[in-house]
């Protein structure tokens, strides 16, 4: 059984993305799920299912949210505590609760607030307790205490962990690899400079920006690494029947999930450290979609790097070669793909992929900012094979 | 102030190894898999009684890093460092501290050896001068 199109986005809605808010993280997701309803042209009534995703550390119970809509009763939920990793698996958990009648109406949201001293990319909250000598103590779930404390304290060294071993294998030197993730940075960030939501609106980077700030965890510099940032997205799930009368509805082709032993903080561990996902999920993807790499006109592809987005051109077969494509082609208007036309997560802000499901669902209805002229098909490609094609 | 290890009972003969110099990796008696970090079973036939062994402490560099952002307070004092994936002879990968002698770029590739340090729970791995390796 395929989705191909029995699901579709209906509504799409977001809050204020910014550096630090100073509302609550249920004001965050109540200002993207009534932004998603209204544009859905639903009511709150009308929903009876919710998923919710996030990266474990965000107390904002579904309930909490359910009763602020006043929703009396769900007849589909679900929680994915991945992360990033969870956007296409959300997304594909809405789909097939429509497309099966378990739900009419989901609400898949992520709401995010990483101000309030929770920051991903430090490891200030990861210790279970303290010693007698202050001391901080490192849990071995998820064999944390095998990593943290060996000083592998934030996600932005995992990161320049892959690219460096990228670089290897490929026999890279130091400035062509420095080249290629620049260009995503700085290509992203121009993209970023012409959307009103963006964080980064107003700060075009150039290369000796770039190049010039500071080193995080060799080969990445900071403006490789995404935003640190609070704010929230939604959408509205439908079965393809049901569609509102006056709602715009962007056809959900395929969504994939797969969790392998090395999915999210565990990919450390990976026999093949660059294998950013599994190979049978975007087989899946594809098949699922009945398309190919070929048929894409515009990708947001989950860059908590800019690594990642490079590599994910290779994973997701829209190029053999991501540095090489990048260097030849860029990711800008007029490239073969044009990605991350949003600014991703490095220059609009960082709500774990949602916000990039959000961006596709413009470009196919043709609203983005950075409209790519006549796109039909649209990826979204987050790590460990969790991905969605849109389309008509 | 520091980040420790949680030492759990499946955990405890790897750091009290550390602790006295030694890399201890689990194995398992009926299939002769060994694995990193340690599990309660095979990960290959799910035997439950693995057996703890003395690894020989040498392998190669699989990635690199110079971390010069602290993460975390306890790490701001030891920046820039670094940190590096270490394959070790045995098989298995680790999380390791790189120590390169002078003028040596810990590079993929690279041989390294363990560089016990009693009473440290840093798994620290020398990485010493000489012909850069293969690996690719």
């Amino acid at each position: 059984m395929r989705l191909r199109g029995a699901a579709a986005v209906v509504g799409i809605g977001q809050s204020v993305y910014e550096r630090r808010s100073e509302r609550s993280l249920l004001d965050l997701a109540l200002d993207a799920a009534l932004a998603a309803l209204a544009d859905a042209g639903l009511s709150c009534g009308d929903v009876d299912g919710i998923v919710k995703y996030s990266a474990g550390t965000e107390r904002l119970p579904i309930a909490a949210l359910a009763r602020a809509l006043g929703i009396g009763e769900l007849s589909s939920v679900a929680e994915y505590p991945l992360g990033g990793e969870s956007s296409g698996g959300a997304m594909a958990r809405a789909a097939w609760a429509v497309a099966t009648g378990e739900a009419r109406a989901v609400l898949v949201y992520r709401a995010i607030k990483q101000s309030d001293g929770r920051r991903m990319g430090r490891a200030d909250h990861v210790a279970i307790g303290a010693d007698d000598r202050g001391d901080e103590i490192v849990p071995e779930a998820g064999w944390a205490s095998y990593s943290v404390t060996q000083g592998l304290a934030s996600p932005a060294s995992m990161f320049a962990l892959w690219a460096q071993r990228y670089a290897h294998e490929r026999a890279l030197d130091a400035g062509t690899l420095t080249r290629a993730l620049g260009t995503v940075a700085i290509q992203q960030r121009d993209y970023a400079h012409r959307n009103p939501a963006a964080i980064m609106r107003g700060r075009p980077l150039s290369w000796g920006d770039y190049h010039d700030a500071r080193m995080i965890s060799s080969p990445l510099r900071l403006f490789d690494l995404c935003l640190e940032n609070d704010g929230a997205a939604a959408v509205v799930v439908v079965a393809a029947e049901s569609v509102p009368a006056g709602a715009t509805a962007v056809p959900i082709l395929a969504a994939t999930q797969a969790l392998t032993p090395y999915s999210e903080g565990l990919s450390i561990w990976s026999p093949d450290l660059i294998r950013l996902a599994p190979p049978d999920a975007v087989a899946r993807l594809w098949d699922g979609a009945g398309l190919g790499p070929g048929d894409v006109d515009v990708a947001v592809l989950y860059d908590a790097s800019t690594f990642m987005t490079l590599r994910s051109l290779e994973t997701y077969g829209l190029a053999r070669s991501g540095w090489a494509h990048v260097l030849e082609h860029g990711i800008g208007p007029g490239s073969p793909v044009p990605v991350n036309t949003h600014g991703g997560h490095t220059s609009e802000g960082y709500i774990h992929g949602l916000n990039g499901v959000i961006e596709l669902v413009r470009q196919l209805r043709g609203t983005a900012a950075n409209q790519v002229a006549g796109a039909c098909v649209a990826l979204m490609g987050a790590p460990g094979g969790h991905a969605v094609v849109l389309g008509g | 102030m520091a980040l420790i290890p949680e030492v759990t009972e499946l955990s405890r003969p790897f750091w009290e190894g550390l602790r006295a110099g030694t890399l201890r990796l689990q194995r398992c008696v009926r299939c002769g898999s060994t694995w990193h970090p340690p599990l309660p079973c095979c990960p290959d036939c799910q035997h439950r009684a693995p057996l703890w062994y003395d690894a020989a402490g040498t392998g190669h560099l699989v990635s690199t890093t110079l971390v010069h952002h602290p993460a975390h307070p306890a790490l701001v004092a030891q920046v820039p460092y670094w940190l590096g994936i270490v394959e070790l002879a045995e098989g298995p990968r680790l999380v390791a501290r790189l120590r390169p002698e002078p003028d040596v770029v810990p590079t993929p590739g690279r041989p390294c050896r363990l560089r016990p340090e009693a009473g440290s729970l840093l798994i620290q791995f020398a990485v010493p001068a000489g012909p850069s390796g293969g690996d690719r």
